[in-house]
Parts: structure tokens; C-alpha cells; sequence
């Protein structure tokens, strides 16, 4: 389930131990830039909407590079079979952006396709984090519902932190687990 | 813990299997195996430690590999060590 390919290129995430850590930094600056996103909603209220910057930055960027999961790259194998083969050459196929170049040139044909235990831990992964989003999606909810009602600034804000976290968890949670609960990777011997 | 090359508990997957064994015995590298039966050489080793149970296709892929049938690879009781069946009983106790 953990691409061999590191996409650090100075440091292995063979290890568990590695890769934990770099999951938590990965929450921790989520948390926290959102958290100073949030901070200056309060302060100028309207004036640049942060979180509308904030999505795309960590879908398009963060998740896919760093944890991995949706496309090649990253340090989950993609979950979703990759049909294409990267060349180790450059691929002169030209699109409107310029000629078109693999995206990872080290990947091995191991890290593009997932054989059964990948799956079923991919689904297990699934599972769990679907439950805990659950439990937001009900929190998300109930602070609308309180908003329609009460509407005071705070609980709009509050919603919009829960609809933040709820995308967090959706986009990253399955990922983090994985790469959280995975042993430490063997050599082929 | 491991006797004779062959997970000594079953592990989460519920199964004892004598995959390591059977490598062993034929130098093939878990590569090799995992190559030839289509899986990641790193579901291999969580096979070879009892802390996954293949799918039937995948066990059958493995005793198509080493010519075996399932039963002489798989199994949900403990092996008897391979010493003890070709030299007697009595092989384990004598010690």
C-alpha cells in the first residue's frame, strides 16, 4: 500500500516510524494555517476568503504530493489503478501547456496498481475514516440548523471550521491511516 | 516465534502456511514469487507472517507455483514440522 518510490528525495518513508511523523506534521500545518486563515476572517472580516484559497491549495497540492492516494506521486500507491506506463525519457507529446512529461520517473509498475491486500486495506482505510466522518457530517449539520436559528457570528464561523474539517478528514483521513498503520517495508529478499 | 521455517501462530489472518518454507528450500526470492503470482513482494512477507489470508485464487495461484496442493501449503491447524515427518516422531523429543 506504501509507494516505494519516496516522493521525498532526501529520506526513505520505508519506515513507519518516518512516515508517522510526517503524517502528523501534515495535520499539524493544515490545522494550523486554517487556523490562521480562520484568525484573520475574524480580524477583516470578508476581505479575502480564505477558504476558498485553502481548498484548492490542499487538494491540488498538498494531499496529492505528500500523502498520496489520488494520482501517481505521493507516498500512498493511488488508489484507483494508473493505466498508464511513465517513460523513464522524456515524452514529447506536446499538449496546449508544452510538451507533456511523466510525473514520476522512478515509479515502478509495482506503485501503479494495487494486488489484493492494497485493496482490502484501501477499503478498510475507507471505512473507518467514513465513520468518523459521519460523526462531522451530523456536527456540520446540527451547527447550520443552530445558525438558521441563532445566527450569531461565531456559530457561522463554526460551521464553516466543521465543513473544513469535514473535507480534511474526507480528503486525508483514509490516507493518513494507511500510512500510519502500515509496518515498516521489507526488502525483497 | 518460528519453527522450521513456518509461522508458528497463525497471525490475524487466522491460517498457518509454509510459504517461507518452501521458498527457502527452493531459493526463490519473494520477488520471484510475488512476480510470478501477480501480488506486491510486500504482501508476501505479510503472507509469510500469518497477517494476511490470501483470497482462494491467490492461495491456489501460490500451489499452482510450487506444484503443491493447498492443503500442503495452507492450513488452519499448526504444520507438523517437516523433520518430524520424514524422520519419525520421535525427531523433536530425542533433543
Amino acid at each position: 500500500m506504501i509507494a516505494e518510490s519516496s516522493p521525498f528525495p532526501w529520506f526513505s518513508t520505508a519506515r513507519r516510524r518516518t512516515r508517522r511523523l510526517i503524517v502528523v506534521a501534515y495535520w499539524i500545518v493544515a490545522l494550523c494555517v486554517f487556523g490562521i486563515v480562520q484568525w484573520k476572517e475574524v480580524l477583516r472580516p470578508g476581505h479575502l476568503d480564505g477558504l476558498g484559497l485553502l481548498f484548492p491549495l490542499q487538494a491540488i497540492i498538498f494531499l496529492p504530493a505528500i500523502l498520496g492516494g489520488v494520482r501517481a506521486g505521493g507516498m500512498v500507491k493511488p488508489f484507483r489503478g494508473v493505466h498508464w506506463a511513465p517513460s523513464q525519457q522524456h515524452d514529447e507529446t506536446q499538449t496546449l501547456f508544452g510538451p507533456r512529461r511523466p510525473v514520476v520517473n522512478s515509479m515502478t509498475a509495482a506503485d501503479l496498481e494495487l494486488d489484493e491486500r492494497d485493496l482490502r486495506e484501501r477499503d478498510r482505510m475507507h471505512f473507518y475514516a467514513y465513520t468518523i466522518a459521519r460523526w462531522l457530517i451530523l456536527l456540520f449539520l446540527a451547527l447550520q440548523v443552530g445558525a438558521v436559528f441563532l445566527s450569531p457570528d461565531w456559530l457561522l464561523r463554526a460551521g464553516d471550521a466543521a465543513f473544513f474539517l469535514l473535507a480534511l478528514v474526507i480528503w486525508s483521513l483514509p490516507q493518513s491511516m494507511i500510512l500510519w498503520t502500515e509496518p515498516d517495508m521489507e526488502q525483497p529478499q | 516465534m518460528r519453527e522450521n521455517g513456518q509461522a508458528a501462530q497463525p497471525g490475524e489472518s487466522g491460517l498457518y502456511n509454509r510459504i517461507a518454507v518452501l521458498r527457502a528450500e527452493r531459493g526463490i526470492s519473494r520477488q520471484a514469487l510475488a512476480d510470478a503470482v501477480g501480488v506486491n513482494y510486500q504482501t508476501i512477507g505479510f503472507l509469510e507472517r500469518g497477517e494476511y489470508g490470501p483470497s482462494l485464487k491467490l492461495a491456489f495461484q501460490i500451489a499452482e507455483f510450487f506444484g503443491l496442493p493447498v492443503e500442503a501449503i495452507f492450513s488452519t491447524k499448526p504444520f507438523t514440522p517437516l523433520s518430524q515427518q520424514v524422520y519419525g516422531a520421535n525427531t523433536g523429543a530425542s533433543r
